[in-house]
């Protein structure tokens, strides 16, 4: 087992790495206990996205750097436990000192350093490089992003004429994945994937976007999961008609990213029910995706 | 490889990607394919086919049974201990590849894939067939 200690701004960030017994020759209360003299951060996390179980000798040590975080009015969390990391702690009654939450914004709200009606637009590159990575693969087309945007949540239009929609769920904020194209793009997505031509949208073959919008989700996921946040997805819907519109409810925000491609525009969209208070930045472009 | 005339079932709630990866292993010389939409349909073609299935590729999100419980009643009988299971599924975190690999899968593939990918798989996992 092994595991990197890295100082953000206002808190430590420690990173599991594979399974955690607690036997290696360098503990982790001892290395912890060094750097957090060195910075005087007073905060942790636990990153456990990699790890696969934990064990009792190993959950004493976290027990060990909990007490001397509080000691000085600190806190720590462990962020993306599996189950069996989870069941671990509360086998060995330690639930309510390790608490674990579900993504590092999680964590961020209850160390006060973040709200959980912020918006983290760290949290729209992971969609950005997954879309890309997906039409490249899996649809043979290669998409460049253009700058992302704001819709207002009372916009029902989506921009396509064909969108796959998914549900997104995560400790801080529901939402939907949508991706929206123009029918002449979707069909050259259906010739290039399963080589059929046909002149129109038809029923029996819209599935193929919400497929696409599950792929794109999943990948996602992947690299939002590296970065702390645990989404759980939902079984994919399609929508189809020109002017098609969906309706969200709860408030929010709705971040458009639209692509440019040989065959035209298609935008993926990110909607969710937190407010964005925070300005967002030129989106990082995937460099061979 | 596989011999061309193994028979594959491919199970997925997504009519598009059954006959996507359908037509993936045709580029890999396959011919003989049936389907199934979730893990129910899937365990009910496996049990009735005639031949016998040689390898399946599965989803992991399907409604009604996913790919997991699909597996693990695969391999809680005797007869299919051994038969190639091969997971294509979006979801791509570590955790879903343990659990898959703890449930006795033969192989994971995250999408979107390539077919050169699925080529690999199925090539690593008939040599494991073999060592066995």
């Amino acid at each position: 087992m092994g595991f990197e200690i890295v100082s953000q701004n206002e808190y430590l960030l420690v990173k599991l790495l594979g399974p955690c017994e607690g036997d290696d020759e360098q503990k982790i209360d001892k290395v912890f206990k060094a750097k957090q003299e060195e910075t005087k951060l007073k905060l942790a996390v636990f990153n456990c996205s990699e790890c696969s179980g934990v064990s009792a000798l190993f959950l004493r040590q976290l027990a060990t750097i909990y007490k001397e975080l509080e000691k000085q009015n600190g806190k720590m969390r462990l962020v993306g436990a599996n189950d069996s990391v989870i069941d671990t702690i509360q086998k060995n009654g330690l639930d309510r000192i390790l608490v674990c939450k579900m993504s590092l914004r999680g964590a961020l709200v209850d160390f006060g350093l973040a709200t959980s009606k912020e918006f983290d637009v760290n949290f729209i590159n992971p969609f950005l490089n997954a879309t890309q990575k997906v039409f490249k693969v899996q649809a043979f087309i290669e998409a460049r992003p253009g700058k992302p945007s704001l819709k207002k949540m009372s916009d029902p239009l989506l921009m396509g004429d064909i969108s796959g929609i998914i549900s997104i769920a995560s400790e801080t904020f529901k939402g939907t994945l949508a991706i929206s194209m123009p029918e002449a793009m979707f069909l050259k997505i259906l010739k290039n994937m399963l080589g059929t031509e046909q002149a129109s949208i038809s029923e029996d073959v819209v599935d193929l976007v919400g497929e696409l919008a599950n792929i794109i989700l999943g990948q996602a996921k992947i690299e939002l999961a590296s970065l702390g946040y645990r989404l759980d997805m939902a079984l994919p819907s399609c929508v189809w008609g020109k002017d098609h519109k969906i309706k969200h409810f709860g408030g929010g925000v709705c971040i458009v990213i639209p692509f440019e491609t040989d065959s035209g525009t298609f935008y993926t969209e990110v909607m969710t029910n937190t407010n964005l208070t925070e300005k967002m930045g030129t989106p990082k472009v995937a460099k061979g995706a | 490889m596989f011999d061309p005339k193994t028979r594959i079932l491919i199970v997925d709630d997504m009519p598009s990607m059954r006959k996507f990866i359908a037509i993936s292993c045709k580029g890999l010389g396959f011919s003989d394919f049936i389907e199934g939409k979730n893990g129910n349909d899937g365990y009910e073609k496996l049990v009735s086919s005639n031949p016998p299935v040689g390898v399946v590729l599965c989803d992991w999100n399907m409604p009604e049974c996913t790919g997991a419980e699909f597996l693990k009643r695969v391999r809680s009988e005797p007869r299919f201990k051994l038969l190639p299971f091969i997971m294509i599924t979006a979801e791509g975190e570590k955790e879903f590849v343990v659990n898959a690999k703890e449930l006795g899968v033969s192989a994971y593939i995250v999408k979107p894939f390539t077919a050169d990918q699925l080529k690999e798989k199925l090539e690593s996992v008939q040599a494991h067939l073999k060592a066995a």
